[in-house]
């Protein structure tokens, strides 16, 4: 059996977080809890693909958004769904220690606006958890293509 | 180093080591070891302006944001800022929201401009011109243990504070907390706790801000008056791109 070096590095990683005392286990889990905010459906977003579509209906059919990016005309609704569980142990002679967490998957809204106020592109995707949530902002805002939200 | 950086929270540490001169690297060390001890005699760090800060606000790159903290506990006038002994905890702790945290409150080290002006409770910070969330912690006499979490933070009341361009010295306002005295501990400490926070009264004493700053700053010129909004969960969260400084 050929092992690729990914997942020799995985594997090896796993191991020393055994040897060391710990276990990690990461279990997926459908996506159908609200950890915070309110989700914006996909259907909910029909609405957005008329290019006449104003700031106002946007409110009205969404509420207020979580964010007001204000120089760059952005709107920013969030939510987190959980997408996993995380069990953590760590264990050392006689004692030790073990808990749970929610794994969160941080979805946003992003409306961008013309002086106008009519909707210039808008896109829901994923923050990935290792970048920071204004990073995330200024790439989006750069136009730099981010990932696409699962459906 | 390392040791250290888990000892002392990474933004408190970044804070300290940047008002320290780069070549001076036994006077970095002994700041932080200082601060270590500070923070085992349960002290709370308070900024003291260097001359990096003074060229920063005679440039303009920065503004002296002012802010009173007034008290009552038990509703007897209590002064917020006492200084920390064996027996007297400090009270209050602020965050402040950026644009990196997007609005989201991080601990944040206020400044005071005198000691008569730390009796009054007077506090100050110094920000680039931009949109910040001010969250304060109190009075509560566990805010040492409290003020490097975001989630204290997070729920703690905060205000929308505005940092116009091209200003020096901003009043935002003066805030009236109340607390109760839970207990008395054994050697005098007192159990205080935050009371009525969904009504903290914001009282505009312009003049009295003025006057201090000008007798502090003769020559910063008019003092510009701009209050806290107060913010609630559920209200959106205005950000607006920071203009980058020349040294950045």
């Amino acid at each position: 059996m050929i092992i690729s070096s990914q997942n020799l590095k995985v594997f090896l990683f796993c191991i020393s977080l055994v040897l060391a005392g710990c276990v990690l286990l990461p279990i997926p889990l459908p996506e159908n809890k609200v950890l915070a905010g309110k989700p914006v459906t996909e259907e909910q977003l029909s609405f957005l693909s008329s290019k006449d579509t104003t700031m106002q209906q946007v409110i009205d059919r969404l509420g207020n958004p979580n964010v007001i990016w204000e120089d760059t005309r952005i709107f920013v609704y969030h939510w987190e769904m959980r997408q996993g569980i995380l069990f953590w142990a760590v264990g050392a002679y006689y004692s030790g220690a073990m808990g749970m967490m929610e794994i969160p998957k941080h979805y946003l809204l992003l409306i961008q606006f013309n002086e106008q106020d009519r909707i210039v592109r808008f896109d829901r995707v994923v923050r990935p958890l290792t970048q920071s949530y204004s990073d995330f902002l200024q790439a989006w805002g750069k136009n730099v293509p981010p990932a696409p939200a699962s459906p | 180093m390392s040791i250290l950086q888990r000892i002392v929270p990474y933004d408190i540490m970044k804070n300290l080591i940047s008002r320290c001169p780069p070549q001076r690297v036994d006077v970095r060390m002994a700041g932080v070891a200082l601060f270590c001890l500070m923070m085992l005699g349960s002290c709370m760090p308070s900024a003291v302006m260097n001359s990096k800060d003074k060229a920063a606000l005679a440039s303009g790159e920065k503004a002296l944001v002012l802010v009173r903290i007034q008290c009552t506990v038990d509703n007897q006038p209590y002064k917020p800022f006492i200084s920390p002994s064996f027996t007297v905890d400090p009270i209050f702790a602020f965050g402040l929201g950026t644009f990196e945290t997007v609005g989201e409150p991080k601990y944040a080290i206020h400044g005071f401009l005198s000691q008569k002006a730390r009796q009054d409770g007077w506090i100050y910070f110094l920000l680039s011109p931009g949109i910040y969330y001010l969250a304060v912690l109190g009075p509560d006499s566990s805010v040492i243990s409290k003020n490097d979490s975001t989630h204290y933070h997070r729920h703690a009341p905060r205000w929308r504070l505005d940092v116009p361009e091209n200003t020096k010295l901003i009043y935002v306002g003066t805030l009236h907390f109340s607390g109760k005295m839970e207990r008395k501990l054994l050697f005098g400490g007192k159990i205080i706790r935050p009371v009525n926070t969904n009504n903290i009264a914001l009282e505009d004493e312009r003049e009295r801000a003025s006057r201090l700053l000008s007798e502090i700053f003769p020559e910063a010129g008019v003092v510009k008056t701009n209050l806290l909004q107060r913010w609630r969960p559920g209200d959106s969260i205005i950000i607006r791109t920071p203009k980058r400084s020349k040294n950045e």
